[in-house]
């Protein structure tokens, strides 16, 4: 028995940990949301995941604009250190649970608190991109 | 691995977990306050977010550590140094696994819930690993309940569960696997095996997983509970008339006396040197208060501490299962001729949702008759039936890989990978979402009847509940003891019956 304790524990503490260290990635370290590489059919989206929705993502772009992108309409999504997640023709459920943590609002936006985040930018309504 | 180890593992896993929301506030006691050393963010009802990237203590209503708040903008920030409990819509506490895929898993709270409208949070106490359907005639049947208990990534484990069902009219086998508790889930591989058997020979799992085929079923000639009960009425039928521990017996536990036992008496064929206990049963929900209530409820936060981080390490993890062993479940013991009781077997615990069927072998000690002791914490067992065949014989199975995975009617490629084999790929699932496994068994050239059993392999994480990180009762992480086993036993024989009915009711709807 202790001989077995042993190497387990060895071989716990020699493993090698691969993937985003929770001492070094964004989303634990701060208050952002993952960075976001969305590939859409004619257009590209890049930024900050604010939410996920059930079928939507909503993205702070770089270029400063609160944007819903549906997630039927993404090719591809791509998510630092967690990498492509989102992909054409693959449901997407799995990816979206995966990823609301590490969005900036995991436990989702209220109307009112949505309203003043679009306010903030200068918005009155989550632009749409498909 | 070395079986003396793997067998408290695995039985620490073997049934499922449920919670409920019954726990007296009493406030922590302010010299003995919780801490989570893992990276913490909190969302506030304001819309701002706190992050403690050192963790936190929770002392009474409050959250203190070194934190950096942010406006709902981001656009500036402030040190502080705590925040109300009242005021957070939701936390994460953010720990490093090691289940491959992507390494920086997030739990969320349920806090947060309440923000998303799923005012069930607050009440849920349906919880279980992944439960498993069959459609019938347009009815989902419930057939199984997966790898019980694995609520660590070190006690992921394989359950094998007999399934009732038909193959569809193409041949397939179609099952639906459902989270309906306030879990995530963990599946690393699910797998059909078949076993084919003549009419009139039954299909069944031991207590080591393995398939046993029985014949010449037999009812039990006695049977009788410690009080002395004649039970033999409720254990010969299948009907949903069950055993449960009575009452009196019950209210009469005290450490170290926490048992119950039922003797049972069956013919045994001449010459035969053993013979299968059949056994339909299913647990009652005094696991679940035992290691919701219990085990997580009553410290709070520092749950989050022990199932993040205590119960990854094999040290602490072997003292929680060794404890599990020797105290749930049900040991299965042979009457001596000197009257004394030699266990034979041990039955982990299979979860209070689906019935399971299993055949225990056992010796027959006393030519022409077999004598047998069921014993397990009082109360732990609903048990429909029981009966003895007098003949057996092991039987190997054909594995049936995975085919489809199905979310609403598309094919999921990803998911399919993820549980095809045990590796180190998972699929995730969260409360409320649910996949249908799609099997193609071979029908060509096998004749007779064929039985077919879910394989399934993983572990699964509890959501730590608001109540219990608001009113904990303990104020050291859970010590697996007698004493705790006693405590769930009290409570449960106060609340069994509000509580199995709220427990039905509380199941996390499908999206």
């Amino acid at each position: 028995m202790r001989r077995y304790i042993a190497i387990s524990s060895v071989l716990l503490f020699a493993a090698c940990y691969h993937g985003p260290s929770i001492y070094k990635f964004g989303p634990v370290q701060g208050p952002e949301g993952v960075d976001t590489d969305l590939h859409l059919q004619k257009t590209r989206v890049r930024g900050e995941l604010l939410e996920v929705q059930d079928t939507a993502l909503i993205v702070l772009t770089d270029s400063n604009k609160v944007v819903l992108v549906p997630v039927s309409g993404i090719e591809a999504g791509i998510f630092d250190k967690l990498g492509q997640l989102l992909a054409e023709g693959v449901s997407p459920q799995s990816a979206l649970a995966k990823l609301r943590p590490f969005s900036r609002f995991p436990t989702g936006l209220t109307p009112e608190l949505r309203a003043r985040l679009l306010a903030a930018y200068g918005q009155t309504e989550l632009e749409v991109v498909r | 691995m070395d079986r003396r180890i793997a067998l408290p593992l695995v039985l620490l896993l073997s049934a499922c977990i449920h919670v409920y929301q019954s726990i007296r506030p009493r406030p922590l006691d302010p010299h003995t306050p919780v801490t989570v050393t893992t990276p913490v963010k909190a969302h506030l009802v304001d819309g701002s977010t706190v992050v403690f990237r050192t963790g936190v203590t929770v002392e009474n209503a409050v959250v203190r550590g070194e934190g950096w708040r942010y406006p709902l903008t981001l656009r500036d920030s402030s040190a502080v140094s705590s925040i109300p409990l009242d005021s957070i819509v939701g936390m994460e506490a953010f720990e490093q696994t090691t289940a491959g895929g992507s390494s920086a898993v997030a739990t969320i709270l349920t806090t947060g819930l309440l923000a998303l409208g799923v005012g069930l949070a607050a009440i849920a106490i349906f919880g279980s690993c992944p439960t498993v359907y069959a459609d019938s005639a347009g009815t989902a049947l419930l057939q199984a309940e997966g790898f019980s208990y694995s609520i660590a990534p070190i006690f992921e484990s394989r359950d094998v569960d007999r399934l009732r069902l038909r193959q569809a009219a193409d041949g397939s086998v179609r099952l639906e696997v459902r989270n309906e508790a306030l879990e995530t889930h963990y599946l690393n591989q699910l797998e059909l095996l078949e076993v084919t058997h003549a009419e009139g020979e039954t299909a069944l799992v031991d207590e080591l997983n393995r398939l046993v085929v029985v014949a010449d079923q037999r009812p039990l000639t006695r049977a009788t509970d410690r009080a002395g009960h004649d039970v033999i009425r409720r254990l010969s039928v299948e009907d949903g008339d069950v055993y449960r521990t009575d009452a009196r017996t019950m209210a009469r536990a005290r450490l170290p006396d926490l048992d119950d036992w039922i003797e049972l008496t069956a013919p045994a064929p001449p010459g035969a040197d053993s013979v299968a206990i059949v056994l339909r049963l299913r647990n009652s929900l005094l696991n679940t208060t035992l290691l919701y209530d219990v085990m997580l409820g009553d410290p709070g936060a520092r749950s989050l501490d022990w199932v993040g981080k205590d119960l990854k390490q094999v040290g602490p993890a072997l003292a929680v299962a060794q404890w599990y062993q020797q105290r749930m479940g049900m040991n299965v013991a042979v009457g001596e001729r000197s009257g004394a009781h030699r266990v034979v077997a041990h039955l982990r615990d299979t979860g209070p949702i689906a019935w399971k069927d299993v055949a225990i072998v056992v010796p027959v000690v006393t030519p022409g008759v077999v004598r047998i002791r069921l014993t397990f914490p009082m109360d732990n067992w609903r048990i429909d039936r029981v009966a003895v065949a007098s003949r057996f014989r092991r039987v190997s199975s054909t594995a049936i890989p995975l085919a489809e995975v199905l979310e609403a009617e598309t094919l999921n490629p990803t998911a399919l990978a993820s549980m095809r084999a045990a590796d180190l790929r998972y699929l995730q699932t969260s409360p409320g979402q649910r996949f249908t496994a799609v099997f193609h068994p071979r029908t060509a050239g096998s004749a007779g009847k064929r039985t077919y059993f879910l394989a399934a392999q993983g572990y699964y994480m509890e959501w730590v509940r608001p109540g219990w990180l608001r009113a904990p009762r303990a104020d050291h992480p859970f010590v697996p003891s007698d004493t705790a086993l006693a405590e769930a036993l009290g409570r449960w024989r106060m609340s069994q019956d509000s509580l199995e009915t709220l427990f039905a009711a509380t199941r996390i709807p499908m999206r």
